[in-house]
């Protein structure tokens, strides 16, 4: 977990910024990779993923490409596929350019041709287990499975970082999404390296998060004691009425935050539908195990 | 009115000690010519100083009485201890006609019937016709109240909005509240649960956003063991087992029917694909079609509350009521604006306070509020424009450099004068108006279009770059009071011609009034408001009798009184200083004599040199003595307000010639035309009084020694006259009495200007020489009555050390200066013998005789060339 590389102050780490077909890669993302990239003292790194798949598919005399328009239907060819390639790449690579002049990062990128989380998988096993993966294009309402799957694939990788297809933002108050007191810590001091040394109250926000009372009065009592040890945090409450997830990513859209730290699985970012949250969200969200 | 100042211009190198001096002689006291010609004093009725106690006539040719000399303040008449006793008078005195025509002008609806107020400079008057004018505002009705906002079809043209007083500013907050209300009330209801419902409903509506359609696609394939894989430029899809494309070997080993249900699927799911992607435009335009109404509904809610209470405030006016629909209409199509602002964005949690009206983006809805009175305000307004450019009189629409380009808005206008006069009175100075590029065609437009419109100068001249407004024009309801001189009123009457289309009325303020009871003790009562404004020590009866005596000096006439307020105030004031130096708590007589004296003293550095060049004889005067042909002429020397007499030596010499009388002035073009005029009117004289029958064969010389200046004016022609007598008659002048006075053609003398200076300075030289008792001045009997001389001259009158002669005819002159009857014509029509006049008269006969032995070339007597 990040949360680990900060107990232990090994600052250093990677950014593995994931970039798939799609050009119109979102600003969020990239925006999302570089506080985190700051925050850690990390450098990035451009993952340009040639869906080997896609290659294979070319030997189908039936396969056909239909354009974004849907008005235009091709077959596909090896070398169409290569030249439009090489072409997103080179785009995505100059749009890194840009942002990390812009922002004073360390950034470069590549393309592997793999299975995209195969590809992941290997690029960070490669740098050791201290990567951040942050994933360059919007989740989807029915991404609940992918997320797992890269997750469970991507062993040397301690977090995952998405945006939602309405993030807008990455400024505001740092939202920890605790249900289970146990991750809280770890969470907690990812916000805080995030928040940075000037972080003042009201930057590091935990929602306590659950479906009866009982359980949350509990949890912020858990809570409270954590933050009694030297940190800091405002607390709310999100109570997810009948188990629904949609009060608590509304929850969430209503604290303004600039980042949600949260755990995979659970009534914050569901395994299956993450549709409500896909609404809601309006930042960045950074899923640890 | 014919008189007789006479001046002597420098000439820069001459041997003058004021030699290029940029001076101009003469009589200079501006307006001290009204009424100098007139004869017999007006001060009889309820004076009640010692001139009306003692006045009474010398005999001709006798000196003068003291009291003539200077027309006192009997103290025992003031009834007040000090000016604490009275009532202070504010504003003009005896100026009944111009306020008369002030008030007239002020009552005149009409656009046209605006005021000129002449008068001269420092007279108070300005103070005058603020204080009337005030008085009358103050029972004026208030005057509307007018903003400028923006217009909302035509930004650039921003509408005018006429609201009933006070309302201006009242409007200017109530939306700026609003704005900040619809900052805190319109992201709440866009972050509403409900809207948020509402909008996820529009989405669900809509089969949700396109990616959550296409991945519902992708499951739908998935169901059928298709991939749905995304290239770079679209979509695909491809056979899949075990969640991974089947690869081509793999998929060519599968029985052939289930390759055709696959290639019957993935067709079928293109189809779907290819019909999906081509709905969504339309979907989603219908989707946002959908959305926009929701936002305008929820926003038209926010709105509607909020501006409840500005509506139900100003509502009842049309105006208001019309923009303040237009601005519901904009907030509710442009809520965008608010929503989002103070947030993450701007990584601020919690929202600051803004001041709203001054974030660029809520500026439109902003009031510029540029005639605007509070609540308890009463009355019109009385504006005076004391900077009255282009700018500051119509107002101008100012800029903001904005990356690298000048912008402005409606906010952005500023009111000028006549915005702040309008419904009341607007005080210009006309010279600093005519002076400022632009100006006066801008009043004189907005006068006759009864409007406002504010534009800039540099777009008549075509010079503008930049972003300009044309804002709507707003009606104009003024009273515009243009204070000047004379002069300039008589110089825009002539050469403006719609000057007087515009200022019907005139405001002629006199700089003198008459020395009345009723005035002097009002003037008293301005001392005391002098006293009062400026909380100065009282004044005693003695030191207010001083001032008015001043005044009438100022006034250059015993019978007048100056009403220079600036300067009796001046005086007042300084004499409040000398009397604190002397540590007195009231000022006295002494201490207003001193203020006097020591800004005479201030000034007359120039008169002290010039009176060197007198003791010195570096200018050759005598004082003494007797001469043929020689005398004293005076005259006044102007140095801005502070004015000095001098004397000047005036030579004649004749001789027997053809009829001709040199002037030598005129000679090397250093005389003026009045000068000139003079020296004929003694040609007509000596020709109607000695050369009835026979010519007149004379030539004469006529000179002012030690003149390097120009001259010019007529006060030294019976000076010439005199010289000029003494020659013939080889009668010797008393060098120690100066002459001034003008002459006609019977030999009256005429009263001249500045008499009072004039004498002064003979006597300063005599003073200087020292008095011997012999020494005196002639100054025309008309001009007794100005006299107000300094209480030093008078003085010396009084101990026979000095003396002014007050003569109506040469021949009292002439016997004044020689000592010896001029003599009248007998029964025989011929004067008696050894008389100054039948001496001259033998002269000229004997002039003439020898003419006619010489022959031709003598012109006849009153058909001769008098000069050059």
């Amino acid at each position: 977990m990040i949360g680990h590389v900060a107990t232990a102050e090994e600052a250093r780490g990677r950014v593995v910024l994931r970039l798939g077909c799609r050009t119109s890669a979102v600003d969020a993302a990239f925006e999302a990779a570089v506080r985190i990239a700051k925050a850690f003292d990390s450098e990035i790194e451009g993952l340009f993923v040639e869906d080997r798949q896609l290659i294979e598919l070319t030997a189908y005399p039936f396969a056909k490409e239909i354009s974004l328009t849907g008005r235009v239907s091709r077959t596909l060819s090896s070398q169409d596929l290569d030249r439009e390639f090489r072409a997103a790449f080179l785009a995505i690579r100059r749009r890194l350019e840009s942002v990390a002049k812009r922002s004073e990062t360390r950034m470069w990128a590549r393309s592997v041709r793999d299975d995209p989380i195969n590809a992941l998988a290997r690029v960070c096993a490669e740098a050791g287990p201290w990567n951040v993966i942050v994933m360059g294009e919007a989740f989807g309402p029915r991404d609940g499975r992918v997320l797992g799957e890269i997750l469970g694939a991507v062993r040397d990788a301690t977090g995952l970082c998405t945006v939602g297809p309405r993030t807008r933002r990455t400024s505001g108050p740092i939202v920890v999404a605790v249900e289970d007191p146990e991750r809280m810590l770890g969470m907690m001091r990812t916000a805080e390296r995030l928040a940075g040394k000037d972080a003042r109250r009201g930057d590091i926000i935990a929602l306590l998060v659950g479906d009866n009372p009982e359980y949350l009065q509990w949890l912020e009592g858990q809570a409270r004691l954590l933050l009694s040890q030297g940190h800091s945090a405002d607390i709310l409450i999100a109570r997810a009425a009948y188990g629904e997830p949609a009060s608590v990513a509304e929850a969430i859209r209503r604290t303004r935050a600039g980042f949600v730290i949260a755990q995979y699985g659970g009534l914050t970012v569901p395994t299956d539908d993450l549709r409500p949250l896909a609404v809601a969200l309006e930042c960045p969200l950074f899923l640890v195990r | 009115m014919v008189h007789g100042p006479w001046a002597v211009k420098s000439q820069p190198g001459t041997s003058r000690v004021w030699g290029g001096q940029s001076m101009i002689f003469g009589l200079g006291r501006k307006g001290k010519k009204d009424g100098q010609a007139k004869t017999g004093s007006k001060a009889s009725e309820g004076d009640h100083d010692s001139h009306s106690q003692e006045a009474s006539s010398p005999a001709p040719g006798a000196a003068l009485p003291a009291h003539e000399l200077r027309r006192t303040v009997d103290t025992d008449t003031l009834k007040f201890a000090t000016t604490d006793d009275l009532d202070p008078i504010h504003g003009l005195i005896g100026q009944e006609r111009a306020l008369k025509a002030l008030r007239f002008g002020a009552g005149m609806r009409s656009h046209d019937y605006n005021v000129f107020v002449l008068g001269p400079d420092a007279s108070g008057k300005s103070a005058a016709v603020r204080s009337a004018l005030t008085a009358l505002a103050a029972e004026a009705a208030r005057p509307d109240d007018w903003v400028y906002v923006n217009n909302f079809q035509h930004a650039n043209a921003p509408n005018a909005l006429r609201l009933p007083p006070g309302h201006a500013l009242r409007l200017e907050r109530a939306m700026v509240a609003l704005i900040d209300e619809l900052r805190a009330t319109l992201p709440a209801a866009f972050d509403s649960e409900d809207y948020q419902a509402r909008a996820r409903a529009i989405d669900a509506e809509y089969g949700g956003q396109p990616e959550e359609q296409l991945q519902a696609l992708g499951e739908r394939a998935e169901q059928r063991g298709i991939a749905f894989l995304r290239t770079p430029l679209g979509f695909t899809f491809a056979p899949m087992l075990e969640g991974k494309v089947v690869k081509p070997e793999a998929f060519a080993a599968m029985p052939p029917s289930m390759q055709a249900t696959v290639r019957e699927n993935i067709e079928a799911l293109q189809q779907e694909l290819s019909e999906l992607l081509q709905s969504f435009p339309r979907a989603d335009k219908e989707r946002r079609q959908n959305l926009r109404a929701l936002n305008e509904e929820v926003a038209a809610n926010a709105v509607k509350a909020a501006m409840a209470d500005v509506l139900s405030e100003f509502g009842e006016d049309k105006g208001a009521r019309e923009f303040l629909g237009a601005v519901e209409s904009d907030l509710v199509a442009n809520a965008q604006l608010f929503i989002g602002e103070g947030s993450g964005e701007q990584g601020d949690f919690v929202p600051q306070p803004l001041d709203s009206s001054r974030d660029p983006r809520f500026r439109r809805y902003m009031v510029n509020a540029i005639i605007a009175q509070e609540e308890e305000a009463k009355g019109a307004p009385v504006v005076e424009a004391t900077n009255p450019t282009h700018g500051n009189l119509i107002g101008r629409s100012e800029h903001l450099a904005q990356m690298g380009a000048l912008v402005t808005d409606f906010l952005l206008i500023k009111p000028g004068a006549l915005h702040r006069a309008n419904g009341g009175y607007l005080l210009i100075d006309a010279r600093k108006l005519l002076l400022s590029p632009f100006a006066w065609e801008a009043l004189k437009r907005a006068l006759s279009t009864r409007s406002i419109r504010i534009e800039q100068p540099a777009e008549n001249l075509g010079v503008v770059t930049t972003q300009t407004l044309d804002p709507q024009s707003i009606p104009l309801n003024v009273k515009v009071v243009l204070f000047g001189d004379r002069q300039l009123y008589y110089l825009l009457s002539q050469g403006d011609p719609e000057f007087q289309q515009l200022f019907k009325v005139q405001a002629d303020f006199d700089d003198t009034i008459a020395r009345t009871k009723d005035n002097a003790a009002s003037y008293a009562r301005l001392v005391a408001a002098i006293v009062s404004e400026h909380k100065l020590k009282p004044l005693d009866k003695g030191a207010v009798a001083g001032i008015i005596e001043e005044g009438s000096r100022m006034a250059g006439d015993r019978d007048k009184l100056s009403i220079e307020v600036s300067r009796i105030g001046d005086i007042v004031r300084e004499a409040d200083y000398w009397a604190t130096e002397a540590e007195r708590d009231v000022t006295t007589r002494d201490d207003v004599r001193s203020a006097i004296d020591e800004h005479v003293q201030r000034a007359d550095r120039l008169r002290d040199r010039d009176q060197e060049t007198f003791e010195r004889g570096i200018v050759l005067v005598d004082t003494d003595g007797e001469k043929t042909g020689q005398i004293n002429g005076l005259s006044v020397l102007q140095l801005g307000e502070f004015s000095f007499g001098r004397p000047n030596r005036i030579t004649a010499r004749v001789r027997f010639g053809p009829g001709r009388m040199v002037d030598i002035e005129r000679e090397v073009k250093l005389g003026g035309p009045l000068h000139s005029k003079g020296v004929m009117i003694l040609w007509g004289y000596l020709a109607g009084m000695f050369a009835q029958e026979r010519p007149l064969a004379l030539s004469a010389s006529l000179v002012f020694e030690q003149s390097y200046g120009g001259v010019d004016g007529d006060s030294a022609s019976s000076t010439e006259l005199y010289a000029l007598l003494s020659a013939l008659a080889d009668a010797p002048i008393k060098q120690g009495i100066a002459v001034t006075g003008s002459v006609n053609q019977l030999g009256e003398v005429q009263a001249i200007g500045g008499v009072n200076e004039k004498i002064e300075g003979f006597f300063d030289v005599c003073r200087a020489r020292g008095l011997t008792g012999r020494q005196g001045v002639i100054i025309p009997k008309a001009n007794v009555q100005h006299l107000m001389l300094r209480e030093d001259v008078v003085d010396a009158v009084k101990e026979k050390k000095f003396s002014v002669f007050a003569v109506s005819t040469i021949a009292q002159g002439i016997e004044i200066l020689t000592g010896r009857p001029a003599g009248e014509r007998g029964a025989d029509g011929a004067f008696p013998a050894d008389t100054l006049f039948a001496r001259v008269e033998d002269k000229l006969r004997i002039f003439a005789e020898r003419a006619r032995a010489a022959g031709a070339g003598v012109n006849e007597a009153g058909k001769g060339e008098a000069m050059t």
